[in-house]
């Protein structure tokens, strides 16, 4: 009780809300831009957050992630370009509202719809990780490394064009994981006898390298020299502003959305343009309208926005309870709990229960002020999207190059930040996924130090492994899938 | 022409065999005969990566002799613009810290900025200036006095 009040206390600390608030208005710049998006904002900050404390680091970046939920939706409604692939769906309806001079009802129907399902997978979150957390405590190192096993063999599938691809990638973020000091001998292991490699490489230098970098060399590939031109927005109150008997009618499909996109978040790969889409599908077999999706329905709207800011909130439950990110932006923010000397588990309630209540206050509070800021600045937001991209690229790539100095504090931090930023290049263009990759980089020591720990005990007690019925069953279904998809892959030939 | 799934296939197989008989057995500590080789998780994630490569550029091979081939196309001029599309950032980027080691954050911060500026398209030179100065001392005075962090 203690743990949760002075939590709470820390989150309702003004400088904590400032920074809070701070994260909201970048993601909701970021989310706006067409190119950018939430991970590559959360990267491109890490650095920022060295002299937070842990509770305001967290809720920064998790303000960046609400943010870009929003900002995505800005550009998919205003231009039909969504600021984020997760927004592609909420295109669907918000660009023919706006098309019909409804701009701002969109974007304020977006708006709610995004701050509802955000607080709706928070509260998820807040009731089910603790629990969770328990019983993942009793987990030994062979179901740790089941798990990591079958959330790598998952997430291979579900992130990549192929199960193929998908692993290759995985595994080359594995090999890159292993660069640094080996966790039994306490020697220096691939570091190609360069001293900076012994203590193997940030990942915050791979994230700015991969996210932005990479980002930033496609867009430029495209040479848009302006920006685009912005919809203009109808004067009449009608169009205008958003009725209460009309946010009550879309209320049942928001929730269900919601449901939709707290489950999908919660499993580890899926992602939240998959829960966009399916909640846009359900939302019109449910209408009493479907003929009016794709004509500007405001339940086709508020159906995926509500969804894939749903993902937000739970894609933090198997970070918190087993230390395995959901996704992406959860994938790095494990490099910002590492920076703050905390490591994501469900050790985490029991060695800083403060940081845990204090995180979850931030995330309530970052969705009312998501509320507040992108009603204020709703217009504001709207003029982001016509910044040139001549203008904007180069400051970024400028940011990404003062990023990695700050992270890694060397220039050599900077220049495998440039080396990952044409990997990573190269992985978009030949295909390859790099979620796959940085989800190795991230699972590859935890599931090396799992492996050394069965192995030595295997050595005292041959046959451990089989009384262990839960990774063994875990395991089964790893290669179940695997077995699977090669059947498939040679079927479909 | 080229097809992007055998370029990519055969690039990760090459990578895969430099690691596998080079890079890991000079760069890895011996076996204590405690738990597992530390050469034993790079060595098998290599393997899965040549293995996974060979398997890619098989099925490229074969689909291409019934007509079913996988990935785009692409002409060796075009994968040539890519490479010089890279070089043109990364070049000025690699240059950026020991040059800003050689004269100094600000005039070397200033003409990477304008550089950068000007390989995206940007002719309007008072802009390109504009932007420059105002980046890089924002960037520093951001740095320097807000997070108290020395700038090289």
């Amino acid at each position: 009780m203690q743990d949760i009040i002075l939590g709470l206390g820390d989150a309702l600390s003004l400088i904590n809300i400032f920074f809070v608030s701070c994260g909201i208005v970048m993601g909701l710049v970021i989310g706006a831009i067409p190119g950018l998006n939430g991970p590559m904002g959360i990267a491109l900050c890490i650095p920022l957050t060295y002299y937070m404390s842990p509770v305001t680091a967290i809720g920064f970046l998790v303000g960046i992630n609400k943010g870009t939920g929003f900002g995505g939706a800005i550009s998919a409604i205003l231009l039909n370009t969504p600021g984020t692939p997760e927004a592609a769906a909420t295109a669907l309806d918000g660009y023919p509202m706006a098309q019909n001079g409804k701009g701002e009802k969109a974007l304020r129907m977006a708006l709610y719809s995004s701050v509802f399902g955000d607080t709706f997978s928070d509260i998820v979150l807040v009731l089910v990780a603790a629990p969770l957390a328990m019983v993942a405590l009793y987990m030994g190192p062979p179901e740790i490394f089941a798990v990591v096993a079958l959330a790598m063999t998952v997430i291979a599938g579900l992130e990549s064009s192929s199960l193929g691809k998908g692993l290759i990638t995985a595994s080359f973020g594995i090999l890159i994981s292993c660069i640094g000091v080996d966790t039994v001998t306490a020697l220096p292991r691939l570091s190609m006898g360069l001293y900076q490699l012994e203590n193997g490489i940030s990942l915050v230098v791979i994230g700015i390298g991969m996210l932005a970098v990479a980002e930033v060399l496609l867009q430029l590939e495209i040479h848009v020299k302006e920006g685009l031109a912005c919809m203009v927005f109808s004067k009449n109150p009608e169009d205008r502003y958003l009725r209460w008997w009309e946010f009550k009618s879309v209320l049942r499909t928001l929730v269900r959305s919601s449901c939709i996109g707290t489950w999908v978040g919660a499993m580890p790969g899926i992602g939240a343009p998959v829960a966009a889409f399916i909640a846009y599908n359900e939302a019109r077999k449910k209408s009493k309208n479907p003929e009016e999706f794709g004509k500007g329905s405001l339940e086709g709207l508020a159906a995926p926005e509500a969804a894939y800011s749903a993902v937000c909130g739970s894609n933090l439950i198997p970070l918190f309870t087993l230390g395995i990110p959901g996704n992406l932006a959860a994938a790095l923010l494990i490099g910002a709990f590492v920076l703050h000397g905390v490591t994501p588990g469900p050790l985490m309630f029991e060695q800083n229960g403060r940081m845990i209540y204090g995180i979850y206050g931030s995330m309530l509070i970052a969705n009312f002020l998501n509320l507040g800021i992108g009603r204020v600045g709703m217009k504001a937001f709207c003029k982001v999207v016509q910044v040139p991209k001549v203008i904007l690229y180069p400051v970024i790539l400028f940011i990404c190059m003062m990023g990695a100095y700050m992270a890694d504090s060397s220039i050599f931090g900077v220049q495998v930040m440039l080396v990952f930023g044409i990997v990573g290049y190269l992985m978009k263009k030949f295909n390859y996924s790099y979620v796959c990759f940085i989800i190795g980089f991230i699972l590859g020591p935890m599931f090396e130090l799992s492996l050394q720990q069965i192995v030595i005990r295997s050595a005292q007690e041959p046959g451990f492994m089989f009384t262990r019925p839960v990774a063994l069953a875990l395991l089964a279904l790893t290669a179940f899938i695997v077995l699977r998809t090669i059947y498939r892959a040679i079927k479909n030939r | 022409m080229l097809n992007t799934e055998s370029i990519a296939s055969a690039a990760i197989m090459l990578l895969s065999v430099l690691l596998l008989v080079w890079v890991i057995p000079a760069h890895t500590p011996p076996y204590q005969g405690y738990g597992v080789s530390p050469a034993l998780i790079p060595n098998v994630s290599a393997a899965i990566m040549l293995a996974l490569s060979f398997l890619g550029l098989l099925r490229s091979a074969l689909g291409k002799r019934a007509g079913k081939a996988s990935g785009e196309k692409i002409d060796p001029v075009s994968l040539l613009s890519r490479f010089i599309h890279i070089s043109k950032f990364m070049l000025p980027s690699f240059l950026l810290f020991p040059a800003i080691g050689e004269f100094g954050f600000f005039p070397a911060g200033i003409v990477f900025m304008l550089l950068i500026q000007f390989i995206c398209g940007q002719r309007n030179w008072l802009k390109n200036a504009l932007v420059s100065v105002l980046v890089v001392a924002g960037l520093y005075a951001a740095m320097r006095y807000g997070f108290s962090i020395a700038m090289p």
